[in-house]
Formats: structure tokens, C-alpha cells, sequence
């Protein structure tokens, strides 16, 4: 007897490409391998267009093949200037691209603290009202989520009075981010009491979620499936990191002990989805990259590799930040990629595309993701 | 269509049909590269004719094609064989126009041809890549159904992307 293979779909459709039931699968998959510059205005094209670049399946399908090819993005954090630089380092010669978030103008000092899924989060001291823009409130700072790619900015509401500058990271779980955000609660300045406070997009508020075992060093952290990482100050030297706390995303404190003594200039990164610690060691001209393993409650650290560094004791190192199997190392005269494996320093050479002061590096896949976390909003 | 003596085991060949009548007769190992085909496979066995309604001889041929070479590709342990398909698949592909394009993308569908599919959306996309949205429309024959002022209201969302 002969088989028969029918299918889900009927015979009479319409010969077109835009035919639901056939081609929405299709249709999605074309598009999630297209860059969002491209997609947005694919969102004119029909309804079904619309539909289908708004909805959180796609906008994964999308982050999926984006994460596959990661590049950087890079702060160099110059007055005045809210530019971030997406740079592409894979090919033979070196793509930057200057995008201006909307919405930052005249703002005291950013800092990029982290950056996940495309989306960045932004902090800066609010002005001092009425001081024409030259004084900033040291005890607080504004929070920003913003999706480069989409120049979409969610400025985030103010969180509780601090006696100190509060600390930010950012936890990206698979549906939904969460802002933690460390301060020095002002009712009970009698105690170093040190609370955190939690901002979800689905609420659009704060939330207490009560007392830390202590503040991290500053607010610059990774996120590595769903967990935040930062350093904590070392007891001996407040200059130096001696631990690092770590938060997941059900709210779950932890603090992490370091491989071994590191210097001012170490920096937490996510190599190819672990967490890896860089650390510089400038009298012996020498860098550790140290890569987490976790297994049931033990922490143990793999020393990946230990290399001498290209650029000489005067020069500090500013920033680092991994890709795949390289890191990326912004020092005070320079910006270098080290390939691990081929342990190999290549200098990359911006010709002055932009001054610096105090930059920041991360890598960096483009994404559609809304930067309010919030579903796109129907027509 | 001669034996190579690395196929020393012996291959059980199955029939398909397509919808115009076409038969084809492939080794099991080639068919089964098409999830559809391994599913059926698998379920019932592979004495009969199996019948593909939805696709005609012509794009079932070009499937088949795909099929064979990399299947005959995954058997040689080479390292060179991702290179050799890679090279293979664009090839396939360099010179496929719309149309064919569009029928070939449906039967891989069908047939469950998961990394073909991949290939030939890739096809498309390379194809669309920054393309204006009056061009989109035009090749694929899609008719802007929004509301009066609502297609404006998504473009000054993003008024920079449109320049």
C-alpha cells in the first residue's frame, strides 16, 4: 500500500510569501537572521511583519543568532559625550560604529556598568537641583536601561534615600530583567546597615529585599546566566578587590573567595559564558585569566592561561571584557585583543576615533529586546 | 550510478513519489537526512512507496540533490568536510532564483530538511538585507494592510533606522 505524507497546512494556499499559517515559521526565521538596523523598518511592511518582529519568541530566535557573533561595545567615557562605540574586531579590518543614546544629554558623568543581552545599564549622580547643572548629588545616582541598538532608553524611578553612593547590577534572566540596587538606608545611620533593593519591569517599582552581607566595591558587574557578579574590597587594601559577591536572580546572596592575591587592576568578565577573573599583575608585567567552575557548593578556580603583557609598567589597565575565547584590554594608552588560545596580542589601532577618559568595554550582541522590559505594544 | 567501495554495508533504497508522479529510488541513509522521511521511516518501516503530495518532482529532485551530498559528505570522517559542504551549499545556492527559491524553501519545510532549511533562509535573508520596504513588498507580493496613520506612527518611532 502507498503512504501518504500530508501536512499541517492545506493545498489551496495562496502562492505568496506572505501567507500566515504557511510561512509565519519561515518568515521568522528569515528575519531573526537580519540585524535590528535592518528589522525596524521591516516593521512597516505589513501587520504580520509587525507582529512578528514584536513578539518575545522572535526577539530570542533574533538574540540567538546575534550572541553567536559577539562584538564589543565600548564607553569611553568623555564629558559631555553619551557615545558608545560598537566595535567589530573579528574581520581583517577593524568596523566602529558611534551610536548616540537619545535622551542623556546633559548629564553629569555616565558610567557603563554592565551589559547583557543588548541591553546596557547606565548610572550618573542626579544634578543638584538649581545648581545649574555644576554640582551632583554624591548619595545617589540615576539608573538607565538602554538598548543601543534600538536607541531605546528606559530611565528607571528613584530608588530609596542612601547615605552613600549607591551600587547597580543587573540580572538577566530568561523573560525578564531584575536592577539590584545596594545603598546605606538613611533612616538608620547609626549602623553600617547595607539593604538592597530590587526594581522588576512587570511592576515598574522597587521592592526591599532586606540586608547584604556587604557592598561591593563599585557598580561594575557581569552577568553570567542569570547571576550578578561584583568585586568586594579587600580587607587590607580598599583599593583591591579581595572577593566577590554574587546575587541570581531569585534573590540568593553568595560571596565568592578570589583564586589568589590580585592587584588594583583586576577585572571580572564573561568568557564564553563563565565567569573569569583577569587579573594584572603590573611589577611582573604578567596576566592571569582565572575561569570559575562551580560544582555543589564548592567554588574552584582553573588558572586558563598566564601571559606577559605587551604594554609596559607606566601604563595601567583601564578595562577588559571577553569574548568567545579572547579578551579585550583597554589600557591608558592603548586597546589590545589577546586570543587565548593562540596566545597572541593584536593592537588595535581606532585612529583617533575618540578620546577617553576612564572607558569601559563589555561584549556586546545586539538584540530587539525592549530596554523597559516591557512586551511591544500592540497597534 | 556506481558503488564506491567504502559503501561496503548494504544500503536499503526507498521510493518516493512526488506530486506529479515522479519516482525517485535513494538509499535510506540519504532520505533520512529530511526529518519527515525518518520519522516515517522509523514508525512504519520503509517497504512501500511513500508519496509526497505537496511537492513536485522538480523540487523533490533539487531536495534529493541536497541530500545526497551530504550525506556522502558526513560519511567520510574528513576534517575537510565541513569546508567541502560549505562550499557545496553555496554552490547550491549562489544561482537559485525567487522562485525556485521560494518552492525549494517550502518542500525543505515539509520535509522536515531542518539544515536545509537553514540554508535557503539564510538564501533569503541575504537577499533581503537592507533592502527598502517598498522593495520588500514588491518581492514578495505583500499588500500593506495597516490602518490610515498607523505604518507612520511605527516609522517615527524609529525615524533613524529609515534614513
Amino acid at each position: 500500500m502507498d503512504k501518504f505524507f500530508f501536512i499541517k497546512y492545506s493545498r489551496t494556499r495562496k502562492r505568496n510569501w506572505d501567507n500566515v499559517g504557511f510561512s509565519m515559521d519561515i518568515v521568522s526565521n528569515v528575519l531573526s537572521r537580519l540585524p535590528v538596523k535592518c528589522l525596524l523598518p521591516f516593521k512597516t511592511v505589513s501587520k504580520l511583519w509587525y507582529r512578528i518582529i514584536g513578539s518575545p519568541s522572535f526577539m530570542k530566535m533574533h538574540l540567538r543568532y546575534s550572541k553567536d557573533k559577539p562584538i564589543y561595545i565600548l564607553y569611553p567615557y568623555v564629558d559631555d559625550v553619551t557615545d558608545v562605540y560598537l566595535v567589530d574586531a573579528s574581520g581583517l579590518t577593524l568596523k566602529t560604529e558611534r551610536i548616540t543614546l537619545p535622551g542623556c544629554e546633559n548629564l553629569s558623568f555616565l558610567s557603563l556598568n554592565c551589559c547583557h543581552n543588548g541591553l546596557v545599564c547606565f548610572t550618573n549622580c542626579p544634578w543638584v537641583p538649581d545648581s545649574n547643572m555644576t554640582k551632583v548629588i554624591e548619595t545617589d545616582v540615576e539608573i538607565r536601561m538602554c538598548n543601543p541598538a534600538t536607541r531605546d532608553v528606559h530611565l528607571l524611578p528613584q530608588g530609596s534615600p542612601s547615605e552613600m553612593e549607591p551600587v547597580v547590577g543587573v540580572a538577566f534572566g530568561l523573560s525578564e530583567y531584575k536592577v539590584f540596587r545596594i545603598f546605606h538606608p538613611r533612616s538608620e545611620p547609626e549602623n553600617d546597615r547595607i539593604e538592597c533593593e530590587v526594581y522588576s519591569p512587570s511592576t515598574g517599582t522597587w521592592r526591599g529585599i532586606g540586608s547584604v552581607p556587604q557592598c561591593p566595591m563599585h557598580s561594575d558587574n557581569v552577568c553570567i546566566d542569570g547571576t550578578v557578579y561584583w568585586f568586594l574590597v579587600s580587607e587590607e587594601d580598599h583599593e583591591i578587590p579581595g572577593a566577590i559577591l554574587s546575587v541570581d536572580i531569585e534573590e540568593n546572596f553568595r560571596i565568592i573567595e578570589l583564586p589568589e592575591e590580585v592587584t588594583a587592576h583586576a577585572f571580572l568578565i564573561d568568557l564564553d559564558g563563565k565567569l573569569s577573573l583577569v587579573a594584572i599583575y603590573d611589577d611582573d608585567l604578567i596576566m592571569d585569566i582565572w575561569v570559575l567552575r562551580s560544582c555543589s557548593d564548592a567554588d574552584h578556580w582553573d588558572r586558563k592561561c598566564s601571559d606577559y603583557i605587551p604594554y609596559s609598567i607606566i601604563e595601567d589597565t583601564d578595562a577588559a571584557a571577553g569574548r568567545k575565547n579572547e579578551v579585550f584590554i583597554i589600557t591608558t594608552e592603548h586597546y589590545y585583543i589577546y586570543d587565548i588560545d593562540r596566545r597572541v596580542w593584536t593592537e588595535l589601532d581606532f585612529e583617533d576615533a575618540f578620546d577617553r577618559n576612564c572607558p569601559n568595554v563589555f561584549s556586546y550582541a545586539e538584540s530587539l529586546l525592549p530596554s523597559n522590559g516591557l512586551p511591544t505594544p500592540e497597534l | 550510478m556506481s558503488s564506491s567501495s567504502t559503501t561496503t554495508t548494504t544500503t536499503r533504497l526507498l521510493m518516493l513519489k512526488a506530486s506529479d508522479g515522479v519516482t525517485f529510488e535513494v538509499e535510506e541513509a540519504v532520505a533520512t537526512k529530511l526529518g519527515a522521511i525518518n520519522n516515517m521511516v522509523e514508525e512504519e518501516g520503509s517497504e512501500d512507496l511513500i508519496c509526497l503530495p505537496n511537492v513536485n518532482g522538480k523540487f523533490l529532485g533539487m531536495v534529493l540533490e541536497w541530500c545526497k551530498k551530504h550525506a556522502n559528505n558526513n560519511t567520510n570522517s574528513d576534517k575537510g568536510n565541513d569546508e567541502v559542504n560549505k562550499w557545496w551549499d553555496k554552490e547550491f545556492v549562489m544561482d537559485l532564483d525567487q522562485n525556485t527559491l521560494y518552492h525549494l524553501l517550502m518542500a525543505a519545510d515539509y520535509l522536515s530538511g531542518t539544515e536545509l532549511v537553514d540554508l535557503l533562509t539564510e538564501k533569503v535573508a541575504s537577499m533581503i538585507r537592507g533592502k527598502k520596504v517598498e522593495e520588500i513588498r514588491e518581492t514578495f507580493k505583500i499588500k500593506s494592510d495597516f490602518l490610515p496613520g498607523q505604518e507612520e506612527e511605527i516609522r517615527k518611532k524609529n525615524s533613524w533606522a529609515f534614513e
